[in-house]
């Protein structure tokens, strides 16, 4: 649908076809042929006192276009192309493919316009990039390579946001997780803002915007950079990250427009310029992210126990790897044979190949088909909680559909352990129950005993 | 805006048909929620209960477009050349074919110095620093990564009609299906299998869960159409804002109830079949309105409904309507429009898809020219389906070909067993085929004149028969020596025995001869001591051993050694 419905200028100036290096016009029933050049077409347009140009059932304000949108409209530059190029770019000091990548095409211009060169690149940057963002940013590919359509758009658009907020999810998960655990040792005083942030965060009914999650991730990086802490970032690269947390940053600028897309998404206001827009603004804030290619991710399925005597106990991790390539099958899971324990049901995200130094994302991440029984993995982001009955609402990522989970109350004062186990079900349930029940400690942990009691409910 | 026709026939719901697809949300959720729990995912029920459509429009819809890239394969005339030939058409060519020549991309002429693209295949995921070329990687493995990045959509192999493996497939068909899905089910790739079978024939997938433990891990039965679903398709048809059909006021629910009731007949059954409920909706449609280009529309009442009658089995009418309509048209009779569908179902009553070539070559008393008339009207009335892909016709739906085998005399259904025997064995590989026994020759030759075999079958029966004539031939040969070894054997024997009791006479003569030396050696040795006994004088002991010679003499009175000893006895007194 047209964004902008009337034409200003004096002319009804419609593009009729692009080539590669014309431009067809039908300017009040005359016909005039331009090469395909932003310039040209701006200078028609002021020698016809025009500022809106129509193309496709849209109408576009010449303002809005730049050189860098130019060849969306006209359909010369892909999807997905400027983003590819962005981000192979900027992983390249932490990605040896996408280094070796860019020593092959140095010589080639425009290579990410070449589909065949570029798929290679997205490849690496699919498979490079952390677990589930991996996966998303597949997805975000797929989109580009449809035909084009409105549903295309809003799509392409819609995946750009959520793949924004799942980054600045899992950076913020992680920081709380590591602040949570940091509380149970020896417990910090947080000054007032800080407390409201973090409320802010476990008492949301609704989704945060972008903004919000922006100033999240701001006010828990001041929490572990204030030497009095004495905190160790979950990620090192957080380290020297206090700059582009500042106001004016890339990254709050980043997230200020994404979130006026998302406005504009609510409306149904976008149209192709947009998904320039989103795109750009994507590859902005995954360079800034660019260190998460070092990260993996694996939710641990299941811990077995085996001590046989004379020997020391060990324990059996099986575990699936999170990204593209990760299976559903049983004998997929993976296998670690150690003498340390580990979490149950726990979503890991770690550094290198080992997850012994990892980050439990539970259970602001959690794998629903571990809490179940079930192979294979369902990746579900907390997303917002209900104050009211005490449910949290979480995010299943493959299609952005809602889980809500409540509280079961399987487990009471006189439940027989042994009893309830008998029963799949009601373990499941007690799976379930364990996630809000450490929903819940995490919360009176983070914000003290005076916040609200949310087992009262 | 032109209104819209909610029924599909024979014909299977596909993604585009989601928002006239109703009742199944249950089984679709349950389905949806199970490809995120497994690879391989295995959809079974009976004949006509809907599963084609279940996949390929209530699954396909639940998933987003970027999130669902289905490729859907029929057996054709083989599982996995048809399964090989689906990749290619999905871009997953061999990429040593497909590979980027320089030419091909901007900027890079034959004197570039980066004009060799080998790289492009190369697989960095480990980021080790000898590459690892994909061209290691199997030929599957490169195709379904070739695939993936062209869409980067996660890739879901769908094989309906799973059955066709085991109803017309081989055993190395069969093996060489199950190496590849073991295989699909290692690459790093997102991709799913979904198997759709029929119920009755599970048990054909022992070989195959044995090699492939999850095959049964994650499964869904598909019902049938209760009373509950038939009304929320009835309703729901009748409440869409763009559709043709409406339903009288106030009375949906009795509509609806009434069409049940009217399918299901005297039958004792909760459920009736997806395809007698569809024929049915349609043959309302065309009572209500008469128009065969289905745009009028149309007001389902409870009084229409009446008029509908006792309609018995509405299929098999539609069925005899059709053949009829078909015969009357090209000017034959019903046997031969009958006999030209025949070929269509299998022995065991389900479809099996055919070529016009094939066709014609199993209906060789049948001229081409009938035959592809009689094809193309079949196709006009929906009883057949043409596939573009394959171009091959099929049976519209298992149901129908239920009925068409119910047809078949019993001539036919013996025709059709020794065209699979002949085909059975023909299709093995010529070091594991075996000649005909004279019995399933003698079973196959009075219908050879009525098969349509290929050069390959025919030589192959030739070649039994030529096999059987050898043994007979050699059977009446090796009789022939059997007979007369026999007799030489009975000679032998008779020789032998003679033999036997001859030397065994000889061995007594031997023994007794040797018997009567010692006696004789005892004898003489009691005549010398008698003789001294005489010398002493001692007569009374000379004669007692004297006599105690001759009694060990016994009965040899003829010797002369007795002779001597009883003149001595006598000599005494």
């Amino acid at each position: 649908m047209p964004t902008e419905t009337n034409t200003s200028g004096k002319q009804n100036i419609v593009i009729q076809r692009i080539s590669d290096s014309t431009i067809t016009l039908n300017v009040d029933g005359e016909v005039r042929e331009i090469h395909n050049q932003l310039a040209e077409l701006k200078a028609l347009l002021q020698n016809k006192q025009a500022q809106t140009v129509q193309y496709a059932d849209k109408i576009y304000n010449i303002e809005h276009i730049d050189e860098a949108n130019f060849g969306f409209v006209t359909g010369k530059k892909a999807f997905n192309e400027y983003l590819t190029k962005a981000l192979i770019e900027a992983i390249q000091a932490d990605c040896l493919p996408a280094q070796r990548f860019l020593e092959k095409v140095s010589a080639i211009e425009d290579w990410e316009t070449q589909m065949r060169i570029s798929d290679k690149a997205k490849e690496i940057i699919a498979y490079s990039f952390v677990g589930v963002i991996g996966i998303q940013l597949s997805k975000l590919m797929a989109i580009g390579k449809e035909d084009f359509s409105e549903a295309k758009q809003r799509k392409y658009i819609e995946k750009c946001l959520h793949i924004a907020k799942r980054s600045l999810d899992l950076i913020n998960f992680s920081l709380l997780s590591r602040l949570w655990d940091a509380q149970n040792e020896q417990p910090r005083q947080f000054s007032k803002d800080q407390k409201t942030a973090l409320a802010h965060h476990f008492d949301h009914p609704f989704e945060p915007s972008l903004d919000e999650q922006f100033r999240l991730l701001a006010v828990l990086h001041r929490i572990f950079s204030q030497k009095e802490n004495a905190l160790v970032f979950p990620l090192p690269e957080l380290e020297n990250f206090g700059v582009a947390l500042e106001a004016d940053s890339i990254l709050s600028q980043v997230c200020r427009a994404l979130k006026a897309l998302n406005e504009k998404l609510d409306k149904a206001q976008y149209d192709l310029l947009d998904c320039f827009e989103a795109e750009k603004q994507l590859a902005e804030l995954l360079a800034q992210f660019h260190f998460l290619v070092h990260y993996n991710m694996a939710s641990m399925k299941h811990i077995g126990y085996r001590q046989i005597r004379e020997e020391a106990p060990h324990y059996l991790h099986r575990y699936t790897a999170l990204g593209i390539d990760s299976k559903a099958n049983l004998d997929a899971e993976k296998i670690n044979y150690t003498p340390e324990p580990g979490h149950t049901d726990a979503v890991l995200l770690f550094r290198g190949e080992d997850y012994r130094d990892s980050i439990n994302l539970s259970p602001f991440v959690i794998d629903y088909n571990a809490l179940t029984f079930e192979q294979g993995a369902k990746i579900c982001f907390f997303r917002s909680s209900d104050i009211a009955d005490g449910s949290l609402d979480y995010v299943f990522l493959i299609d952005n559909s809602s889980i809500n989970i409540q509280m079961t109350g399987t487990l009471k004062p006189d439940t027989d352990y042994n009893e309830l186990m008998m029963s799949n079900e009601k373990w499941k349930n007690l799976n379930i129950d364990n996630v809000v029940r450490d929903f819940r400690l995490a919360r009176r942990t983070l914000l003290g005993d005076d916040a609200l009691n949310l087992d009262d409910l | 805006m032109q209104k819209r026709y909610p029924f599909k026939f024979l014909d299977a719901y596909t993604r585009e048909d989601s928002d006239i697809f109703f009742g199944r949300e249950e089984e679709v959720n349950a389905l949806y929620e199970m490809a995120f729990q497994t690879d391989l995912l295995l959809v079974f029920g009976a004949s006509g209960t809907g599963k084609t459509s279940l996949i390929q429009c209530g699954l396909a819809s639940k998933f987003q477009s970027h999130d669902w890239l289905a490729l859907n394969i029929r057996r054709g005339s083989n599982l996995n050349a048809s399964f090989e030939k689906a990749l290619r058409e999905a871009g997953g060519g061999d990429p040593q074919s497909d590979r980027v020549t320089p030419s091909q991309i901007e900027g890079v002429t034959s004197s570039h110095p980066l004009n060799s693209l080998d790289w492009l295949d190369e697989d960095w995921s480990s980021e080790s620093p000898t590459t690892t070329v994909s061209q290691n990687l199997s030929p599957l493995a490169r195709s379904l990564k070739a695939i993936y990045l062209r869409h980067f959509k996660p890739l879901y192999l769908i094989f309906d009609q799973f059955e066709e493996l085991y109803i017309l497939g081989n055993k190395a068909e069969q093996e060489t299906f199950i190496a590849t899905v073991k295989e699909i089910l290692r690459v790093e790739q997102p991709v799913k299998i979904i198997l759709s079978i029929r119920e009755e024939y599970l048990g054909h997938l022992y070989e195959f869960e044995r090699e492939v433990p999850q095959l049964l891990r994650k499964k869904l039965r598909v019902e049938p159409m209760h009373l509950d679903k038939v009304k929320t398709v009835i309703t729901r048809v009748g409440a869409l804002p763009d559709g043709n059909i409406r339903l009288q006021a106030a009375k949906e629910d009795a509509i609806a109830t009434g069409i049940f009731d009217k399918i299901k007949g005297k039958e004792k059954t909760l459920a009736i079949e997806l395809p007698y409920l569809q024929v049915f909706l349609d043959k309302l449609y065309l009572q209500t309105t008469g128009d065969d280009s289905r745009q009028a529309d149309a007001m389902f009442t409870v009084a229409e409904l009446e008029k509908m009658g006792d309609i018995g089995d509405v299929l098999r009418d539609f069925l005899d309507e059709q053949v009829l309509k078909t015969a009357q048209k090209l000017q034959q009779k019903p046997e031969t429009i009958w006999r030209i569908l025949s070929p269509f179902v299998t022995l065991e009553g389900t479809k099996e898809p055919l070529s016009e070539q094939e066709q014609c070559l199993r209906l060789s008393d049948t001229s081409p020219a009938l035959v592809r008339s009689a094809l193309e009207s079949f196709s006009n009335s929906r009883i057949l389906r043409f596939t573009e892909q394959e171009q091959r016709y099929e049976i519209a739906h298992d149901s129908l070909a239920k009925q068409v085998h119910a047809k078949r005399s019993d001539e036919e259904i013996a025709i059709l067993e020794v065209q699979r025997l002949v085909k059975s064995q023909v299709a093995l590989k010529a070091e594991t085929r075996e000649y005909f026994t004279e019995k399933q020759m003698l079973f196959i030759e009075p219908y050879l004149p009525k098969l349509s075999l290929n050069e390959a079958e025919k030589r192959h029966l030739n070649e039994s028969d030529n096999a059987a004539k050898r043994r007979k031939r050699n059977r009446a040969r090796r009789s022939q020596f059997t007979y007369t070894a026999i007799l030489a054997a009975f000679v032998i024997m008779v020789g032998l025995s003679w033999w036997a009791i001859q030397n065994q006479q000889d061995t007594q003569n031997a023994i007794e001869r040797i018997k009567l030396n010692q006696k004789i050696n005892t004898a003489n040795e009691l005549r010398d001591y008698g003789d001294r006994y005489l010398a002493l004088p001692k007569k009374e002991e000379a004669r007692k051993t004297y006599q105690a010679a001759l009694d060990t003499l016994g009965e040899h009175k003829d010797l002369e050694l007795y002779q001597e000893i009883k003149h001595k006895i006598e000599s005494i007194k």
